[in-house]
């Protein structure tokens, strides 16, 4: 279990990692475009490839986000609770929390897919293969299904199951 | 054959229930949104394709151009936090107004004031400005009340002053100019900024509660403007860029993101792992409104589908408000609704609902974005989910009807403010009025 825990945790840290990355890229892109419409130039890419960066960041950042307790939730009744109420209780949330997020795995399974098999192509003109930055969002969504699995497994065996100052050892003001 | 007409209140009320129930057993508040739509369009829509349907909402609601800028506003502020910008604003402003009657409690309104103009979220501005102020305020013998409720106030100026998050994604909703709704926060910002200083002002003037002004040194005040010249640039910089229409909103969010590396650089806090801070927390606060953009846009999908919006409009008509009762009921009703969800979560849900009906009454979408704006900031200091009273709990450690009390004059000057603005909306709407 420790081993299935740790991996997911390792898939977790690459998928925020390749996120960061892809930020801070669509940063460069724009920063490049700012320069070459200074010169009167215009990059045909620089907007679409952001985008679909974009829609990596939002996927891939999203498992990471609940090992680190950033997703929004309400917990006004889990705090009234007694221990083995709010367990029930955040076990049954973190299951129909894996339910949802199965059926968007499953729609962006779908998605990759019909894009891939019908060759679907960018209206714009880098005809970009569409099933490219859609396998990476599908990627993201199958990490937080993974990532919500873990957080399950440790509220079952009452261990950590959130890192809220994951950055803060090395935090500053 | 003729269409069978949807039953309106059995809709709304398995809605109801169903968000309710999902938000009550703590589930996430982006897939709540997201199961709600679904399992609607599932029972009262079950010839749509689910799969396949729900696919191109998802892709659809995660590339809108206009979002672009979030992710990089967001990547921008975590740099500056990442470089030290709270102490930063403490040191830099103290001694500049230490002698204004309320004393170094100004440093609260003006910190996040500042922080605001480089940050769109009000948490965050609550968090890096309280960090280090109330301490410092404690330590000096400052009035914890008046210290507390001040800074839950003046945090709230994260989602007014531009950049905001809560403003892109109004204008990613409601398909409405980004720049012009920066551009019209800036007025009602600064106004509510100088209505809680001359509170704290008069708080000082009547209870005579603090000691006598803190006078500095010029040699500290010049030391004071070094800590801030950097910062104070980059603001002049974004906010000049956005008036002149220099650069459209994503491209300034790049600049910003630049002009913060460089900030970090001459405060001499710039690191890469630094970097890589801020960026794994840029990406993860960029993900939480991804997924509530994501879950709303499917359950809009389905009241669109299901005529909702129509219905709950047409029911409102019938009542024949007037627009400014129309305008108090709404304030009301996001108040309320505030009480219990996030700021991005209220609008999302309640735009393609509540923006028809305000327009047709003859107020301006960019007017309402404010308006709006203003209203889920009253909710960021009402119990008993107001985020910015969260914030200041766990750096405090009081109860949150302490500080909610605390934060009770700041509320009813933001509850007069959007009053106000609902009375004089040219508070919003002069400056943008200026750029035409």
């Amino acid at each position: 279990m420790t081993h299935l825990l740790r991996m997911i945790d390792r898939l977790s840290r690459i998928a925020e990692t390749a996120a960061v990355l892809l930020l801070m890229g669509y940063c460069a892109l724009m920063l490049s475009e700012v320069v070459a419409r200074a010169q009167a130039q215009s990059f045909s890419f620089t907007w679409e490839f952001s985008q679909y960066a974009m829609a990596a960041v939002f996927a891939l950042a999203a498992g990471p986000a609940i090992r680190t307790g950033v997703h929004v939730r309400i917990t006004l009744l889990s705090a009234v609770l007694s221990r083995r109420a709010r367990k029930a209780l955040d076990l049954a949330a973190n299951t129909v929390a894996m339910g949802v997020v199965a059926l968007i795995v499953l729609a962006m399974w779908s998605k990759v897919g019909t894009s891939y098999e019908r060759n679907i192509l960018a209206t714009s003109v880098t005809k970009t293969p569409l099933w490219i930055p859609q396998a990476i969002v599908l990627w993201g969504f199958a990490q937080l299904w993974l990532d919500l699995l873990a957080r399950a497994i440790r509220v079952w065996f009452e261990e950590q199951s959130e890192w809220r100052d994951a950055d803060a050892e090395t935090a500053d003001v | 054959m003729p269409t069978r007409k949807l039953p309106m209140f059995e809709i709304a009320l398995v809605a109801s229930l169903l968000f309710v129930a999902l938000l009550a057993g703590s589930v996430w508040i982006g897939l709540s949104l997201f199961a709600t739509g679904y399992i609607l369009l599932s029972i009262f829509k079950p010839n749509i394709p689910m799969e396949i349907f729900s696919s191109g909402v998802i892709w659809g609601s995660m590339i809108p151009t206009p979002l672009l800028s979030l992710p990089l506003f967001i990547l921008m502020s975590e740099i500056l936090v990442a470089a030290g910008l709270g102490r930063s604003l403490f040191s830099g402003l103290a001694p500049w107004l230490g002698r204004l009657p309320g004393g170094l409690v100004h440093v609260n309104v003006v910190g996040c004031t500042l922080f605001a103009a480089v940050s769109g979220s009000s948490a965050a501005t609550t968090a890096i400005v309280g960090k280090v102020s109330l301490p410092e305020l404690e330590a000096r013998g400052y009035d914890r009340q008046l210290a507390m409720g001040s800074l839950a106030g003046a945090g709230t100026l994260g989602f007014l002053i531009p950049p905001s998050i809560i403003m892109i994604i109004y204008g990613v909703v409601a398909e409405q100019s980004i720049l012009e709704l920066f551009i019209a926060g800036i007025i009602p910002g600064l106004s509510l900024a100088a209505l809680y200083m001359a509170y704290i002002a008069l708080h000082q003037v009547l209870s005579g509660a603090q000691a006598g002004p803190e006078r500095s040194a010029w040699a500290e005040k010049v030391r004071g403007l070094r800590d801030i010249g950097p910062v104070a640039g980059l603001i002049i910089a974004i906010m000049g860029s956005l008036y002149l229409g220099l650069a459209s909103v994503t491209e300034l969010a790049a600049i910003g993101v630049l002009g913060a590396v460089v900030t970090s650089v001459l405060l001499g806090r710039f690191s890469t792992s630094a970097m890589m801070r801020a960026g794994r927390r840029a990406v993860r606060t960029s993900a939480m409104i991804g997924l509530i953009v994501i879950g709303a846009a499917l359950l809009n999908s389905a009241f669109g589908f299901l005529g909702i919006p129509k219905a709950i409009a047409a029911q409102i008509a019938a009542l024949g408000l007037s627009p400014f009762v129309l305008i108090v009921v709404l304030l009301a009703f996001y108040a309320v609704l505030g009480m219990f969800l996030d700021g991005t979560s209220i609008i999302v849900m309640t735009l393609p609902i509540t923006l028809p009906l305000v327009t047709a009454a003859g107020y301006d979408p960019i007017w309402f974005g404010i308006f709006v704006v203003v209203a889920v900031e009253i909710s960021q200091i009402t119990p008993p989910i107001g985020f910015n009273l969260f914030v200041i709990q766990s750096q405090t450690g009081e109860s949150i009807g302490r500080i909610a009390r605390a934060a009770l004059p700041f509320f009813a000057l933001l509850l007069a403010f959007a009053l106000l603005l609902a009375i004089f909306p040219e508070l919003a709407l002069w400056l943008p009025g200026t750029l035409k």
